[in-house]
């Protein structure tokens, strides 16, 4: 593994188990995850113009999804495994679904933390100003970058046989 | 037949049970009874008759009322911050898509702002629209009367 992270998808031996890999040097910022996404909210929704949908019902079932969600993850990387250099995670079928879903809650968490700017800085495109940032954004703009990067590799991954 | 040898039997002043036969009188009887309940019997026997019809054909998938009515279509709108393959991703993986069909519709949102995903009834709608939020997308339905 040459990147900072790959997908190990269910082989026969261990049907149902995947392995979200990431290099070792990111442990730290795996077992950051959890504590990052204490942090997230659901998104304030705001009514479109001829919504239909009854929040009334569907909020509590959407809240309660997304407080399952952070569970999940706090169980989920509670075991970090390393060898040779490489160290993963290992989740069940759903399991990928799930961390997907909770790096996109911390990414958009990350988004309001910056001020919910449009379009979105990106490191490779604002480098020379990155000095300028404040410390906080900084940190944040780095983790969302990460999971940027995570999450692409996971998608295409899952999605090659498609 | 019955009720013509009935008759027959009455015309000739014969007893009922002369002309008819215990048996015919008896079938007589059962054919009266069951006139009252007619319905239901060939209700019954028509379901039965339907039902060896379609052995062996694919199961029909039930659905509920609000299904049948297809009144309300499920919308994504843009956002600034969720990635495009994210975007393709969730599309694929919840309507069943193939990578072609979600791209489109992906970029439809990031074009014109907005796509439209599917039309379906409102429970099947707010199903959707509950999954969508809790990929971290904006997602509403409207009725398609409006």
């Amino acid at each position: 593994m040459n990147d900072l992270f790959d997908l190990d998808l269910p082989c026969d031996d261990e049907p149902g188990r995947t392995r979200l890999l990431f290099q070792s040097v990111l442990v730290p910022f795996v077992h950051f995850l959890p504590e990052a996404w204490k942090l997230c909210s659901l998104i304030p929704y705001s009514p479109k113009e001829h919504d239909a949908t009854d929040w009334e019902v569907l909020l509590p079932s959407i809240e309660e999804d997304f407080r399952e969600r952070g569970g999940w993850l706090r169980s989920a990387t509670a075991s970090v495994h390393t060898a040779d250099g490489i160290s993963w995670i290992q989740v069940d079928a759903d399991g990928v679904e799930s961390f997907l879903q909770c790096l996109n809650d911390i990414r958009l968490s990350c988004w309001g933390r910056l001020g919910n700017p449009d379009p979105l800085p990106h490191i490779e495109k604002i480098d020379l100003n990155f000095r300028r940032f404040p410390e906080d954004k900084k940190v944040v703009l780095s983790v969302m970058e990460l999971i940027s990067h995570w999450q692409t590799v996971i998608v295409e991954k899952v999605n090659r046989f498609s | 037949m019955i009720y013509k040898a009935f008759c027959d039997g009455l015309e000739r002043g014969g007893s009922v049970l002369e002309w008819c036969g215990k048996e015919t009188l008896s079938l007589a009887l059962e054919l009266t009874l069951l006139t009252t309940g007619f319905f239901l019997r060939s209700r019954y026997v028509f379901m039965m008759q339907n039902a060896s019809k379609t052995e062996g054909l694919p199961a029909v998938e039930t659905r509920s009322h609000s299904d049948l009515e297809p009144g309300f279509v499920v919308v994504v709108w843009n956002d600034p911050v969720n990635l495009m393959s994210y975007v393709t991703h969730v599309f694929m993986r919840l309507f069943g898509w193939p990578k072609s069909k979600a791209d489109i519709h992906m970029l439809e949102v990031h074009h014109q702002g907005k796509s439209v995903l599917v039309q379906t009834g409102r429970e099947k709608a707010e199903l959707y629209v509950g999954q969508l939020q809790n990929y971290g997308l904006t997602a509403t339905m409207e009725s398609v009367g409006e």
